[in-house]
């Protein structure tokens, strides 16, 4: 599959010959230098961008089928909500953009927030709440149609080291919760194989996959797995990937 | 430190009334045309039975003129901000109704409706421009992220728009009104001093002008001034609490800028939108179902100067009458530039003056100025000087606040730079303030130059009796129905033009 951009300074291939596949209900993580498509991999996902070459198949059908039904859940590094409207009303959104009654889903959106630990800021408005906050708040958000898919991209890029552990064990508690298939996107080779089965690192100009790796750590992984050697070795090796990625170019 | 800001600006008000009130005492200004203000309080009060029903009626026409003309607004910027064709294709409208010297169609509206329905429309034009501008900008500042968390639930542009964009265009159109309502106001007085009806504050002032009782005239002046500043404080209020920030209070001519696309199309666009133009107002005469000896048609005027047995004299008249009236216009918008420059530039070295004088700057840009042309006849009596000094005084402040941002706005960073190498405020502001600010300089021209039009001509037409404005009045009085409507597509036409070439030069400032 292959992605290019026509600039005024001409042809970008943005993505050249990816192929990577998934099983249902697992967790794969995306990393790689800046600018090597990694975000754009994840816009053909989502079906908001289209590939010139190749396809993309989730389950049998096409990102934008699955995105007109509403299978599809996203989150950003920016949180992206609407500061006119509380959390529980941010979470609703996508239902109400889908056509899906949000009074019948009450009680899903009430779990969800309790899942991300906003039960006390239900009422709260965006600019009321934390950083982390906002982010568990989209991340919700991006659960709520009950996803086939779900797509981080860089969600928790901008925050501190501190507050990024601590979401990432999050993450991975939300998600044992109910295991949609997941596409992460992230700088982090710690935050990659905290959480992902299986992590594909790419490399810039062109964008490719240079190697996929599994990682069989066991689930709920703990934070002491973070200071473990197969950790460290497992990290080590993805960033001589990461490395010999750049350094080819 | 707010209330020693709003002590400051207690104290300002209360020096400009003292000495307002000894110029007025001792009959300093025009013997006597500048009545001092205890004066003007008692007059009011004398006269306070005759002002319901003439404030009753220009509220009630410029009131209907702001909510039609906001609706339409709004329904064609939703429609332009959605759609780049729509949005070329108004454009013609939206750089017409910005341009457009007011005065110049009033006339043309007494001829075609009657009552008080030309009041309305005018006021509904002049509304028109700033509120269209507020919905399209509104309507775009949405962050790309949202839009996609939208179209990732499934939701296509229409749920966007839903969703989102309504949302975060109300603030803007809200902050627009604070322009818009006043502009209503503007037009519907106007309007009024077309004459033909019995009641309304424009034709109580210009009923008064003859009267020798100044305190009567600036009574009615500072009545229409203070409606403006209510309705702007009103919609202020509003934006503030939708924002929780105060947005500025110019109009956003960002939007109106260059058609994107190669040249042939750009040029194609343009005569597409002009012709788009042309055919409403055809189209509107035919609704209307005017007589075509009244009511003329793009191609009557076009006639009317061409191929018609008197073409040559009318032509000769009306560029006789552009002689007179546009270096005025020039004059007063340079004068009007250069004050609001020089009056920035010293308010950026004395930040303190500055700021207690700002606010007062940014209420007085809506004041219904050109309304209040009578006022200054008074004073400066009916030569070329009144005629400048109102061409300056309505140019003055959209140009000042236009200027005294850009000032403000340079990069600390850069002045940090002349600081570090050893100059102060003024090496500041000569070799980084003012340089900076030569784009909004254009800004400023391409704003004001419309309102220096409008300016002299109503000077003309009330006063001094020279140039374009009294053409107009003329051609009324002689039911030249021909030079009335050649006057207005011809004055409309120039200021797009000139608007338009002050675009070209900002734009090149801008690189």
């Amino acid at each position: 599959m292959a992605r290019t951009f026509e600039l005024e300074s001409g042809v970008v291939d943005a993505l050249n010959d990816v192929s990577l596949s998934a099983p249902v209900g697992s967790f794969i993580a995306l990393i790689g230098p800046s600018g090597c498509g990694k975000s754009t991999l994840l816009r053909l996902l989502a079906g908001l961008d289209d590939p010139n070459a190749g396809t993309l198949s989730i389950g049998g059908r096409s990102p934008s089928e699955l995105r007109r039904a509403g299978r599809l859940g996203v989150a950003f590094q920016d949180p992206a909500l609407l500061p006119w409207r509380s959390v529980t009303k941010n979470i609703a959104l996508p239902l109400q953009v889908s056509g899906q009654s949000v009074r019948d889903n009450e009680e899903r959106i009430a779990a969800l927030i309790e899942l991300v630990g906003l039960s006390q800021f239900a009422n709260a408005l965006p600019g009321q709440l934390s950083g982390g906050m906002r982010q568990r708040a989209a991340i919700a958000r991006a659960l709520v149609t009950e996803p086939d898919l779900l797509l981080l991209d860089e969600p928790f890029g901008a925050l501190d080291e501190i507050l990024r552990r601590t979401m990432n064990l999050e993450l991975q508690r939300i998600w044992s919760d109910r295991r949609p298939t997941t596409v992460l996107v992230t700088h982090s080779i710690e935050e990659a194989v905290f959480l992902a089965d299986r992590v594909a690192v790419m490399s810039v100009r062109p964008g490719r996959i240079i190697e996929i790796v599994d990682v069989s750590f066991g689930r709920p992984r703990s934070p002491e797995l973070l200071r473990s050697p197969e950790f460290h070795m497992l990290a080590d090796h993805l960033s001589d990937l990461l490395h010999s990625g750049v350094s080819t170019r | 430190m707010k209330w020693t800001r709003v002590a400051r600006g207690a104290l300002v008000v209360a020096i400009i009334f003292a000495v307002w009130e000894m110029i007025g005492q001792w009959e300093l200004v025009a013997g006597g045309a500048l009545p001092p203000p205890s004066n003007i309080v008692r007059q009011f009060w004398e006269d306070r039975s005759d002002y319901p029903p003439h404030l009753s009626v220009t509220l009630k026409s410029a009131g209907l003129g702001f909510v039609f003309g906001d609706v339409i607004a709004i329904l064609i910027g939703v429609i332009s901000a959605r759609w780049r064709v729509a949005e070329s294709l108004f454009r013609g409208v939206g750089v017409s109704l910005f341009a457009m010297p007011l005065i110049a169609i009033v006339p043309v509206l007494l001829l075609a409706f009657s009552g008080t329905i030309p009041r309305i429309v005018l006021a509904a034009m002049a509304v028109y421009y700033p509120t269209y501008v507020a919905t399209i900008v509104g309507m775009r500042s949405v962050d790309p992220r949202l839009v996609d968390v939208v179209r990732v639930a499934g939701g296509e542009e229409y749920s966007v728009t839903r969703w989102i964009r309504w949302r975060l265009a109300v603030p803007h159109i809200v902050n627009a009104f604070k322009i818009s309502a006043p502009a209503a106001l503007l037009g519907t007085l106007l309007v009024e001093f077309g004459g033909g009806s019995r009641w309304g504050l424009g034709t109580y002032l210009l009923g008064s002008l003859g009267q020798a009782n100044p305190a009567r005239l600036w009574g009615i002046g500072l009545t229409a001034t203070m409606v403006a500043a209510l309705a702007y404080a009103m919609f202020a209020v509003i934006a503030r609490r939708l924002t929780r920030a105060s947005l500025s209070a110019t109009v956003d001519t960002s939007v109106i800028r260059v058609e994107p696309g190669l040249w042939p199309r750009r040029i194609a666009m343009v005569f597409l939108s002009a012709g788009f133009v042309l055919g409403l107002w055809a189209l509107t005469l035919k609704l209307l179902g005017m007589s075509p000896i009244v009511a003329k048609s793009p191609w009557a005027v076009v006639e009317y100067l061409t191929s018609d047995p008197r073409a040559a004299a009318t032509r000769d008249r009306l560029f006789d009458a552009y002689r007179e009236t546009l270096p005025l216009a020039l004059l007063g918008l340079v004068c009007g530039l250069l004050a609001a420059l020089i009056l920035a530039v010293v308010l950026q070295l004395k930040p303190t003056l500055g700021r207690s004088v700002l606010p007062f700057a940014l209420i007085s840009q809506t004041m219904p100025l050109p309304a209040l042309t009578p006022l200054i006849v008074l004073i400066f009596g009916r030569d070329v000087l009144a005629t400048v000094v109102v061409c300056v005084s309505v140019t003055f402040f959209p140009s000042f606040v236009t200027i005294s941002q850009a000032l403000a706005s340079v990069s600390p960073a850069a002045i940090d730079v002349v600081s570090v190498s050893g100059g102060g405020r003024v090496r500041a502001l000569r070799y980084v303030g003012l340089p900076g600010s030569v784009p909004a300089l254009a800004t400023a021209a391409r704003l004001a130059a419309p309102r220096a039009l409008l300016g002299v001509m109503i000077a003309e037409y009330l006063a001094t009796g020279n140039g374009l404005g009294n053409l107009l009045n003329e051609s009324r009085g002689r039911l030249d129905y021909g030079m009335i409507w050649t006057v207005a597509t011809t004055s409309v036409l120039v200021a797009v033009v000139i608007t338009q070439l002050i675009g070209v030069f900002e734009r090149l400032g801008h690189r």
